[in-house]
């Protein structure tokens, strides 16, 4: 996938070796949240039971699913921002589940995060350039050599938003920012948490190619959350489909689209206006 | 040239407001009767009330004198007192720093511990040091002040001796007042800094700070705390201008001569002029420190700042 010696995105070079290693590896993975209904009893919600999954380095993999199956309760352990209540999460060979404190803010940076709303995920009093600055300043030893206005070229933004705050910049802007926030720490592996639904389609088209740029130009593994079929089929190598907290199938995304093995998998397909997945082919 | 026309916006509110504040004053106070029987006690002829009447020009319909009232005010003269015989703007003058360094003690204090305090139940949310935190600043807003400020002089200057009960001095004196005062703003800052707070630590910002390996301080105080602010400055403004026009119950309790002991003295002798001059100033207070407040806004959120220059 990556040829070795490859200059990459943030100007490293990439050897083969790595690009073949595992970054991601979840071992039975349960995430139960206790929640209050109608009684004043708290109620087990098993948001994920029983979870494996693994991506390789350079690998985009889609993870798709209905609103409640589970994906963004999977996605917020992987990025040590949620709760785990049993099961591994190795990122790069660290069990995230085991660290606490710094070591464990440390090892965040491992992993990072591209949310759905790109204005709600910057905050509203800080420009862009203070919070490219503030990442600098936090992991000084990991944090890519480039200059921010370099980072921002890299992703298609003009240097002269650095002063601007995010009530000033589009959308698709500042989907571009919290993608270079991400970049910028060279994480092993970036999750994209439904990270065009808030876009425009021709914008949305753009950031998807940002993402393809991203992975040939430095080895990068993706973990794409969405329930957007068409760009996970157009974008991803392998995808895992969730349902009700458990993965009802995995495998290749051409074999899953094409001969789709379990009765949810083909409901999901069926739902995607244009069942022929026209949109798919028209390049989105 | 947008900022100016924004400012000449605001000044002209504040004006309006001043005038309505000033002519409610005025009107009331003469609803509470006449002041001359008051002043020249019970033995008085009718001719000497008259007569002191006429000297205070008391005898005009009451148009005529709210339009000289205005018109004094308009020259920045607060008029003279009733009863004291001086100027009213001399008497405000001669309490005035009294009031600033009870209100600043407060205020310091219910800032400086209320801002952590809200800062942490909302970080403890649900947990037991949100609970504590929560219910004992529910405590401290519903407990009467001149309440507590008795039992702390049972405490702290009858039972241990520590403290004085009363009167200025030294700084000895100011704490017990001080202390009283503080709960209100306490109390108020703390609740609001950790409703504030916990709203904003909901956002996607917060998460994505997180996500990008900030720590919990720097998450909690700069991200957080900053979007979260513009309620809690709002309230400190109001406080502010709430205790510097007169904390009328803790001054009382602790005889502090500020205006607060100074408002009530008015209204015991009826001074209608003077409490007048009282309701003006503290409505001057209070509109210059909600313009200071509003110029915050702008420096606080960057969002305000762009609708302004738009």
């Amino acid at each position: 996938m990556v040829s070795p010696g490859v200059v990459g995105f943030l100007g490293d070079k990439i050897s083969m070796e790595n690009s073949l290693s595992r970054v991601l590896d979840v071992e039975s993975l349960c995430v139960t949240h206790y929640v209050r209904r109608t009684s004043a009893r708290r109620v087990p919600l098993h948001a994920v039971a029983g979870v494996d999954m693994h991506i390789q380095s350079g690998e985009i993999v889609g993870l798709v699913g209905e609103s409640g199956s589970g994906k963004s309760s999977l996605s917020l352990a992987i990025a040590a921002l949620g709760k785990v209540t049993s099961g591994k999460i190795q990122v790069s060979g660290h069990d995230l589940t085991r660290l606490r404190g710094k070591s464990l803010r440390h090892a965040r940076a491992d992993v990072q995060m591209v949310f759905q709303d790109p204005h709600a995920s910057l905050d509203p009093r800080q420009t862009i350039g203070g919070g490219l600055n503030e990442i600098r300043k936090l992991h000084s030893g990991r944090v890519s050599k480039l200059t921010n206005e370099e980072l921002l070229l890299r992703v298609g933004l003009s240097p002269g938003i650095l002063d601007r705050v995010p009530s000033q910049i589009s959308g698709g802007q500042a989907q571009r920012v919290s993608i270079t926030r991400a970049m910028m720490l060279q994480p092993a592996l970036l999750i994209a948490d439904e990270p065009t639904s808030g876009l425009d389609a021709s914008v949305q088209a753009q950031i998807i190619d940002l993402f393809r740029t991203l992975r040939v130009d430095s080895g990068l593994s993706i973990l794409f959350v969405s329930h957007n079929l068409a760009v996970v089929r157009q974008l991803c190598d392998r995808a895992y489909v969730m349902k009700e907290g458990v993965v009802v199938e995995s495998g290749d995304t051409k074999t899953i689209f094409e001969s789709p093995k379990h009765s949810y998998t083909k409901l999901l397909i069926d739902a995607v206006p244009g069942k022929n997945l026209k949109l798919a082919e028209s390049g989105l | 040239m947008k900022f100016f026309r924004y400012t000449l916006k605001k000044l002209g509110g504040a004006l309006i407001t001043l005038v309505l504040a000033a002519s409610l004053a005025f009107f009331i106070s003469h609803l509470a009767g006449d002041p001359t029987v008051q002043m020249l006690g019970m033995s008085a002829t009718p001719e000497q009330i008259a007569e002191l009447k006429a000297e205070l020009g008391f005898d005009r319909p009451l148009v005529v004198q709210y339009g000289s009232f205005i018109n004094e005010l308009a020259h920045a003269d607060l008029g003279q007192s009733l009863y004291a015989g001086e100027s009213n703007f001399a008497l405000i003058q001669s309490r005035i720093w009294a009031s600033i360094q009870l209100t600043m003690v407060a205020m310091v204090l219910g800032v400086v511990l209320g801002i952590p305090l809200g800062v942490y139940a909302a970080a403890r949310e649900g947990r037991l040091a949100d609970r504590v935190i929560s219910s004992l600043a529910i405590l401290g807003q519903s407990i009467p002040v001149f309440w507590l400020g008795l039992m702390l002089v049972l405490l702290f200057s009858i039972t241990l001796n520590w403290l004085p009960a009363g009167l200025s001095g030294d700084w000895k004196n100011l704490v017990l007042p001080a202390v009283t005062l503080a709960t209100i703003p306490l109390a108020r800052v703390s609740r609001l800094t950790r409703a504030a707070m916990s709203n904003t630590l909901e956002d996607q910002f917060i998460t994505a700070a997180r996500a990008r390996g900030l720590g919990n301080k720097r998450v909690l105080f700069v991200h957080a705390l900053k979007n979260a602010s513009l309620p809690v400055v709002t309230l400190i403004g109001m406080q502010m201008g709430i205790l510097l026009s007169g904390a009328i119950t803790v001054e009382t309790v602790f005889a502090w001569p500020g205006l607060g002991s100074l408002a009530t003295q008015a209204v015991r002798n009826q001074d209608l002029t003077l409490v007048q001059a009282l309701v003006v100033y503290g409505a001057f207070l209070f509109v210059i420190i909600n313009l200071f407040v509003e110029l915050l806004y702008g420096v606080l959120d960057p969002r305000i700042r762009d609708a302004r220059q738009q």
